[in-house]
């Protein structure tokens, strides 16, 4: 069974009479790199404050790898590294001058672990340039790199490539695979940039006005937006076995005793059709659908005038 | 603790601010030595080592406001820069982020006042001729510093919760400030207007404790109250800045 990293039961925060995160649960496991996915101001950071200690719950439990009682949190949090919204440093100290601060804070052994997060975050050359000179991405670079400063068992991430240019973007994506291939860092990750979150991610949360929509792993999101024929017939079962005597149809699968999806023949719907005419099934429509993390959001959050 | 002090120490003293904040003072006090120096030249024969050493009994409530530098120094605007979020997402405990920076910070004070202290009196000592009075100087001297450390402790715990509470850095200056300067003059318009208890509240007041100091000399009760009353401001302002700093929405 896959460890829990993070859990979260009922987690709630509101500010007088607005919700900002409306009963969500999360279960983060070991591994994964979990993308929180919404829209600005859907929630995301909210979620991710509460959980990095910043704002305190309405309501609701919160576990970091088992823990879960106030102090057990706050030794847990040890073990994670975050970059909550805009990173953040003293301006008058250069960047191994804030990451030493940090590091003599933390209690972590050897200066070689700051030159080691600034080498990962590609942060090596900036010398005596004091942060308030940064560029945005070398902020944004900054923030990672104290993220990781600790090794971190969770990796906390809001909107991290806010900033960041395509280069830095690639470089971005592949630092964040690697640490979970090679130290088995869990992340979570929050964006609105989908098309990222689409090349990292193994799992997701998709969430609107404060609530979780849906979580799903991405496999099981491939599945679904994967491009196939949806036959809605009077009898399933008879359906299924016409596709295969008839067609050889082996990829399908049967959604409910009325609609199956057909993943192949998929530029033949009239042999489809016809075949399944031949053997007396009743097919009363053939939708032809497919979509990707983009279109399936926007399905979810009731299309594209809502988002 | 030991690891979050080293830190703040790190930040506190790898800045100029620190530095430029003493040397402007020990500048000052140079101008206040070289004025006395010409006034003795030019033949006051009041001049002496134990009449300008005695000075700093008049300059006590320099101290009181300069721990809103000493404090602006140790708490870096975290609010601005927003550095606060970087702390208490890594799980360190509040109270140990508030009073780390507390401790820190009269750590930053008691290094400036011994720097400021010892400059002064050195320069009197060599600068001015010595006589009988001089014991009688020093003991002043150290009354009223024995007297004034715990009302510098307690402004320095003021100042503290309010950089900590208040978002401007700015605002929370006023604040401290209206805190330890003007609240004893409302307190004394009270006690005029409405109750004598006003005006017994405002003799307990760290400004006003620190006014009355050089008058009270040698009174080892007065001594005592300095004590007490400046651990109990300590104490109150420290208690409900980390009740509310620990409810606080870290942005």
């Amino acid at each position: 069974m896959a460890e829990p990293v993070l859990t979260a039961r009922g987690l709630t925060k509101r500010y007088g009479g607005v919700m900002a995160a409306d009963h969500i649960d999360l279960n983060i496991e070991k591994g994964q790199i979990y993308g929180l996915v919404g829209r600005n101001g859907a929630g995301k950071t909210t979620i991710i404050r509460m959980i990095t200690a910043q704002s305190t719950p309405t309501e609701g439990e919160l576990a970091l790898f088992g823990a879960h009682t106030p102090r057990d949190l706050a030794r847990m949090r040890a073990r994670t590294g975050a970059m909550v919204e805009t990173p953040s440093f003293y301006p008058y100290l250069t960047a191994r001058q804030n990451l030493e601060y940090y590091r003599i804070q933390r209690g972590i052994p050897g200066r070689g672990a700051v030159d080691e997060a600034l080498e990962a975050a590609g942060l090596t050359g900036t010398g005596r340039k004091v942060f308030k000179n940064f560029s945005l991405g070398m902020k944004q670079r900054l923030g990672l790199a104290l993220a990781l400063v600790n090794r971190p068992d969770l990796l906390i991430l809001d909107e991290p490539i806010n900033g960041l240019d395509p280069e830095g973007i690639v470089e971005f994506r592949n630092l964040l695979l690697d640490l979970n291939r090679e130290r088995q860092t869990t992340i979570l990750i929050s964006s609105h940039i989908l098309s990222e979150l689409a090349n990292l991610a193994t799992c997701y949360g998709f969430i609107d006005h404060g609530v979780m929509l849906e979580q799903i792993t991405a496999q099981r999101l491939e599945e679904k937006c994967r491009a196939c024929l949806e036959l809605h017939v009077d009898d399933a079962s008879r359906a299924a076995l016409a596709l295969e005597q008839r067609l050889g149809a082996m990829d399908y699968e049967v959604l409910n005793a009325s609609v199956i999806r057909l993943y192949s023949h998929l530029e033949e719907p009239a042999a489809v059709t016809r075949a399944l005419v031949e053997a007396g099934v009743g097919l009363s429509a053939v939708e032809s659908r497919g979509a990707n993390l983009e279109d399936y959001f926007l399905g979810l959050i009731g299309g594209v005038h809502h988002a | 603790m030991r690891n979050y002090l080293s830190a703040e120490c790190f930040k506190a003293f790898h800045r100029r601010y620190f530095y430029t904040a003493l040397a402007v003072c020990l500048v000052l006090e140079g101008v206040l030595l070289w004025g006395y120096w010409l006034t003795l030249n030019w033949g006051n024969p009041d001049v002496n080592f134990s009449f300008a050493a005695t000075t700093l009994s008049f300059l006590l409530s320099v101290g009181l406001y300069a721990t809103l530098i000493t404090g602006d120094i140790v708490f870096s605007d975290q609010h601005r820069n927003n550095t606060l979020k970087n702390e208490v997402s890594y799980g360190l405990p509040r109270v140990r982020i508030y009073l780390g920076k507390l401790a820190v910070s009269i750590l930053a004070a008691l290094i400036a006042a011994a720097v400021m202290m010892g400059f002064y009196l050195a320069g009197c000592w060599l600068l001015f001729p010595h006589d009988a009075q001089d014991a009688q100087g020093w003991a002043l001297v150290g009354y009223c510093l024995a007297g004034a450390l715990p009302l510098w402790l307690a402004a320095q715990a003021v100042v503290i919760a309010c950089y900590f509470l208040v978002r401007s850095a700015t605002l929370a200056a006023f604040l401290a400030v209206g805190i330890l300067g003007v609240v004893p003059s409302v307190l004394q318009v009270l006690g005029l207007l409405f109750h004598p208890a006003f005006e017994l509240l405002r003799q307990f007041t760290p400004s006003v404790m620190l006014d009355s100091l050089r008058n009270m000399a040698f009174d080892g009760s007065y001594l005592g109250l300095c004590w007490i009353s400046g651990l109990v401001w300590f104490a109150a302002a420290t208690a409900l800045g980390l009740f509310l700093f620990r409810r606080k929405e870290i942005r």
